[in-house]
């Protein structure tokens, strides 16, 4: 049996601990706010931007020649994979990064064994430093992605992925993040950012309306299109960044429970040594006294 | 006339009006109640937005969509900057940085780029005025 001075050190250890997984689970809460409320702030956007399109695509008659635009040169059976894995730069959230490198790992699997080659382009600190580890090296790495992620640098990393693609160097672009759904769950997912997924034009109750439209629907769609995949990784990022802050404040709000409930044993320990130890005393002190 | 301005980091006004001047890519459209179904790319300057109710609105702002359907309008910028978030010293420091690279015969300098920094700082500097 541990002595009582050694459990009692261990109590005080473990409440220290507590005092801080306390303290960084209300960081989180409050940063899970704010990150929470960029994702909702961005929903105008991506909501009048689909509107628009839609009704555009629509009014628009001749879209045969968007097959030209190079940001839907779509290839039947993709060569080069470039495999965005998104994951925060701190530890401490869960398992949140460990499901994104398991999704992206079963991805490559996947591709590899259909004969395709898969580049890794590592967003995120810890993604970096789990591909050091597994021996693998990324074709970009970036650090920060997810710290208060802005539309500029959003478009930054889309303009160097794009350039990436466009040139030909890559058939596919796929970005491997979590989702935020809520506070509690976030799930890895692989979403294809390049070349675009054109959004399902076959609904057709938008009127069809005669636009003018300048300086033509071409360049209008395609530069939309440019900025649909900005958004897409915008949108990304910020769900990424509510993820961060939401699985944090989750895991710390266990470790705190279990904290508790670890002092909780440790002092039953702790009161039980103390008894034992008065009641050793006492017999010591009446065999005595029987002695004499 | 409905009016809603929209950046993607968040929405920035949703107001009746009756003037709404943008500027287009080639130029500045003027829209009035009333006007034809357009959709038109958004170039570098001034937005305005006129209404009885409202204080008027300023804006600097750098690309985006403007799309008009029925008295609706929705305007999608890229970014925008309203006249108290203008650092007009900075933006004198950067017309000069890039007139510096424009100057310099070095094959490496990215025209486009020196030519995109000056024409934002010199809208920067005429928005002020």
């Amino acid at each position: 049996m541990p002595s009582l001075k050694d459990t009692k050190r261990r109590i005080t250890s473990v409440r220290n601990t507590q005092k801080i997984t306390h303290a960084m689970k209300l960081v989180s809460a409050a940063k899970f706010s704010r990150a929470n409320q960029a994702v909702l702030a961005a929903r105008p956007y991506g909501a009048a931007f689909d509107r628009i399109v839609g009704r555009l695509a629509a009014g628009v008659e001749n879209l045969e020649n968007l097959e030209s635009m190079e940001l839907l040169r779509f290839v039947e059976v993709p060569k080069r994979v470039l495999a965005v894995v998104v994951s925060t730069d701190r530890g401490l959230c869960g398992s949140l990064n460990t499901n994104v490198f398991k999704a992206a790992v079963r991805y490559v699997r996947e591709n590899t064994d259909q004969g395709c080659e898969v580049d890794i382009a590592a967003m995120g600190k810890r993604a970096g430093q789990f591909y050091r580890k597994v021996g693998l090296t990324p074709m970009i790495t970036r650090e920060k992605v997810l710290e208060r992620p802005t539309y500029q640098s959003a478009k930054a990393i889309t303009d160097e992925l794009s350039g990436l693609f466009t040139s030909g160097k890559y058939d596919r672009i796929v970005l491997i993040f979590s989702e935020f759904k809520n506070i509690l769950t976030q799930t890895p997912r692989v979403k294809q950012l390049l070349p675009v997924v054109t959004p399902d034009f076959g609904d057709d109750e938008h009127d069809t309306l005669d636009f003018i439209i300048e300086p033509d629907a071409h360049t209008v769609l395609e530069g939309m299109l440019r900025k649909h995949v900005i958004n897409t990784l915008f949108r990304v990022l910020l769900e990424g960044g509510a993820s961060e802050h939401g699985a944090r404040m989750t895991a710390m709000d266990s470790a705190t429970k279990n904290a508790k409930e670890y002092i909780r044993k440790l002092t039953l320990l702790y009161n039980r040594a103390r008894q034992a130890a008065i009641t050793k005393e006492l017999i010591e002190i009446v065999s005595g006294a029987e002695a004499v | 006339m409905n009016v809603e301005l929209v950046s993607p980091a968040k929405s920035l006004a949703k107001v009746k009006a009756t003037k709404l001047q943008v500027p287009g890519k080639d130029g500045y459209l003027g829209i009035l109640p009333g006007h034809a179904a357009l959709v038109s790319e958004l170039g570098l300057g001034e937005l305005i937005v006129e209404g009885e109710a409202i204080q008027p609105i300023r804006l600097l702002i750098n690309g985006g969509y403007v799309e008009v359907v029925n008295d609706q309008v929705i305007v999608l910028v890229d970014a925008a900057e309203a006249l108290t978030e203008i650092d007009v010293a900075r933006a004198h420091k950067s017309r000069e940085r890039a007139l510096e690279r424009l100057a310099t015969k070095d094959p490496a300098m990215d025209v486009t780029r020196a030519q995109s920094a000056l024409a934002r700082a010199n809208a920067r500097i005429a928005f002020c005025k």
